[in-house]
């Protein structure tokens, strides 16, 4: 990995990080991504797959 | 050079508070927020310290936190602050962050560590010797580096070092004085930059 050496960068202020700050935004993208796992291939392939078993476990009684 | 961090090393009162604060923030994560506020500025400086650009590390320090919240139902409490898990949790983030070039691995040093590394290497501190200590450092490997970075840049303790890069406090002690060694060489190794 290549790397770069910065010498003697002016260090953030406290004040200007905290500006930063944004739980709220942390928050959506936590109940975002908790819905979308609903919507993902990765959720509806593991329920297409477990019902085309089941059926054939059925099915065979 | 200083022994204890003070962010890192709490007292029990302190360290039951944030146990309650993480028992809350199980139930509902908008309880996370006091842990947010409390750590979001000492990981951005962990993960700026390793990056050249500012607005990816605010990036990549959103991206710990939303991890953190995704997870903290799965964490356990060893006794040490939560910063532990946090620091690893960037630690990951940014590794990602480079492997998908939304970032630069970056080495930021200044005058007083400059001075330090000489000191240790009983050199002068001019320009010439200053270049070879940037050579140097460039050429460690990636765990030497953070060794290097975590001890003698952002001066932590060897216990506090160890749980990061999950060693032994006293493997992390031989670990750092192998870098430094090495660090060492490859800085003789440039003396005819």
């Amino acid at each position: 990995m290549k790397r770069k050496v910065v010498y003697n960068r002016w260090k953030v202020p406290s004040e200007e990080i905290q500006k930063q700050q944004d739980f709220d935004s942390i928050l959506k993208g936590l109940k975002k991504d908790s819905t979308g796992y609903w919507k993902s291939i990765g959720f509806w392939g593991t329920v297409g797959t477990s019902a085309v078993a089941l059926f054939f476990v059925i099915s065979q009684f | 050079m200083r022994t204890i961090n003070p962010i890192y090393h709490h007292s029990d009162q302190m360290l039951n508070q944030e146990q309650e604060w993480i028992v809350s923030a199980k139930e509902n994560p908008k309880y996370f927020a006091p842990l947010y506020e409390k750590y979001h500025e000492q990981i951005f400086r962990y993960v700026y310290q390793r990056m050249d650009d500012k607005q990816s590390a605010y990036d990549v320090t959103s991206q710990v936190f939303l991890k953190a919240l995704k997870n903290i139902k799965k964490f356990e409490y060893r006794g040490v602050p939560l910063a532990s898990w946090l620091y690893r949790i960037a630690k990951s983030e940014m590794n990602q962050a480079f492997r998908d070039k939304r970032a630069k691995r970056t080495i930021n040093i200044d005058d007083t560590q400059v001075a330090t590394f000489m000191e240790v290497f009983e050199e002068e501190t001019n320009s010439i010797n200053k270049k070879r200590l940037f050579n140097a450092l460039s050429e460690l490997n990636e765990l030497d580096l953070q060794l290097i970075e975590l001890r003698y840049f952002e001066e932590r303790p060897y216990r506090e070092i160890g749980d990061l890069l999950s060693f032994k406090e006293n493997n992390a002690k031989v670990k750092t004085f192998r870098a430094l060694e090495k660090l060492k060489k490859s800085f003789n190794k440039n003396s005819r930059l």
